[in-house]
């Protein structure tokens, strides 16, 4: 009965996702819907909606504005130039500058942090810093992080925990949650009230604890900004594979990272049941 | 105001599933683009840019944010092209997946129009002329079957939210309707035309593969 229950609200909102979008609560709550449906196509509502969208057009198509079908080739040029994201004026944003809107989420890759071997310390540091900062940050559409990010969810081998914030000031008003595969070694962090950080100062890092490594040694999940408000998701791309992760922690480091986290400033955690 | 759906002919009553718009020895538009073909990006533009533009220009009265969110589109389009698998969907349905994202983010950044505005002496209907002139995919036409054997007030809160854009408050209070009806009609609604196109009953569908 109960099962029924679920998989009826399941179906509800992937059809209320479809035609109108889900707020912040109606997402989390699909998401933990998600997570104990086993696979299921969730995109399906959406097809039906386009192909309810496309049956409706009525057959005179407007025409393109000529500039803007000049700007959509200069885009699909620099797209098969570049292979990068453009902004709408045609140029590469060769740094993030992720559009932050209530359903547009801010899509972000996490780096990874600070070479493990540490007596290279910050002259490796600084070598990393110039090569993320020549090479950009790859960067996923909300349609393909979204798509990803479900599909990751309704994996069977796949956890989802929501963060829990410490008494440190930095994290306080901050909620999302994580979800990892340990068979896929991906997920993503999704971050709503997260405050912005000046890169310039400062840089949150993500750590991954396995139940299989001794505590004192997480694998270094990565660094990652915050810009603007609105809905985070950074997709977590470890250095190390991680066995069996038991913790996800958020602390706020140096620029580029740290190699071993004093924890002083330890703003969120989400450890796995 | 009457929201209606034409009559279809003969020729689209019976779409053939699955839904296959390519062939495996022709690669598809999209897959193509996957693969830097220049001359498929180029095709694709020809093919489903007035089709995007018209979608957004249907729901976004400012001609401004209207070219915005086509940019937007097709530069989603480029970057998941890779993930386009004909045997799920035509390109047109994939590429009006990615659009109706963007405007459904559009509608709730900006706030919704005005609730008259989208359906005051406008008649909606079905299109059922003039659907091989422009490539809607195969689904538009089972879309467009579905709609037919819908109630008409189940397919006038339908056309409502999918192609004004209108919210489930809006149609609620400008039909008259309670909130919780229009919620129930709207979802009946899809789960039909969604059954047309997968085939299985509208409950959670194991994946095949």
């Amino acid at each position: 009965m109960r099962a029924r229950s679920n998989d009826d609200r399941l179906q509800e909102l992937l059809a209320f996702k479809a035609l109108e979008g889900l707020d912040l609560c109606e997402r989390d709550e699909l998401d933990g819907l998600l997570v104990s449906a086993g696979e299921l196509d969730a995109e399906a509502f959406g097809r039906a909606a386009a192909a309810v969208h496309l049956s409706l057009l009525q057959d005179e198509l407007e025409e393109v504005p000529s500039g803007l079908r000049a700007r959509l080739s200069q885009d699909a040029a620099q797209f098969l130039r570049d292979g990068e994201a453009f902004d709408r004026t045609g140029e590469s944003r060769s740094s993030a500058s992720p559009v932050s809107t209530p359903n547009t989420p801010q899509v972000l890759v996490s780096r990874p942090g600070l070479p493990l071997t540490a007596y290279l310390g910050w002259l490796a540091a600084a070598a990393l810093l110039i090569s993320w900062a020549l090479g950009g940050r790859a960067e996923f559409t909300s349609v393909e992080v979204d798509a990803d990010r479900a599909a990751l969810i309704a994996r069977s081998d796949s956890l989802l925990v929501p963060w829990a914030v410490t008494d440190d000031e930095g994290g306080q008003g901050a909620r999302g949650d994580v979800v990892w595969s340990d068979v896929e070694q991906a997920g993503y962090m999704r971050f709503d009230g997260l405050r912005a950080n000046d890169p310039s100062r400062e840089q949150y890092q993500l750590w991954i604890f396995d139940a299989e490594r001794p505590d004192a040694h997480p694998v270094d999940g990565g660094v990652f900004d915050v810009e603007g408000e609105g809905e985070v998701i950074v997709r977590i791309d470890p250095k190390l594979g991680v066995s069996r992760a038991a913790l996800f922690a958020v602390t706020l480091e140096v620029p580029g990272g740290v190699v071993v986290s004093s924890r002083e400033r330890l703003l969120l955690t989400a450890e796995v049941p | 105001m009457i929201v209606g759906v034409v009559p279809l002919s003969e020729e689209y009553s019976r779409p053939s599933l699955p839904i296959v718009n390519t062939t495996d020895e022709e690669p598809s538009i999209l897959q193509r683009v996957a693969q830097g073909d220049a001359r498929a990006v180029e095709e694709c533009l020809d093919r489903y840019s007035a089709l995007v533009w018209s979608l957004a220009r249907k729901q976004l009265p400012d001609h401004g944010l209207a070219e915005d969110l086509v940019q937007d589109v097709f530069i989603d389009v480029w970057k998941s092209a890779a993930r386009f698998d004909p045997k799920i969907s035509s390109e047109a349905n994939f590429i009006g997946v990615i659009a109706r994202r963007r405007l459904i983010d559009g509608r709730r950044k900006v706030g919704r129009r005005p609730e008259q505005q989208a359906i005051e002496g406008e008649e909606v209907s079905a299109s059922d002329q003039g659907l091989e002139a422009v490539d809607r995919g195969d689904e538009a036409r089972v879309a467009a079957q579905a709609l037919e054997q819908l109630k008409p007030e189940h397919r006038k809160i339908l056309v409502m939210s999918v192609m004004h854009g209108l919210s489930h408050s809006q149609i609620a209070k400008t039909t008259g309707m309670p909130l919780g009806t229009v919620k129930s009609h709207l979802r009946r609604g899809l789960e039909k035309v969604r059954a047309l196109l997968d085939g299985p009953p509208p409950s959670v569908r194991e994946v095949s593969s």
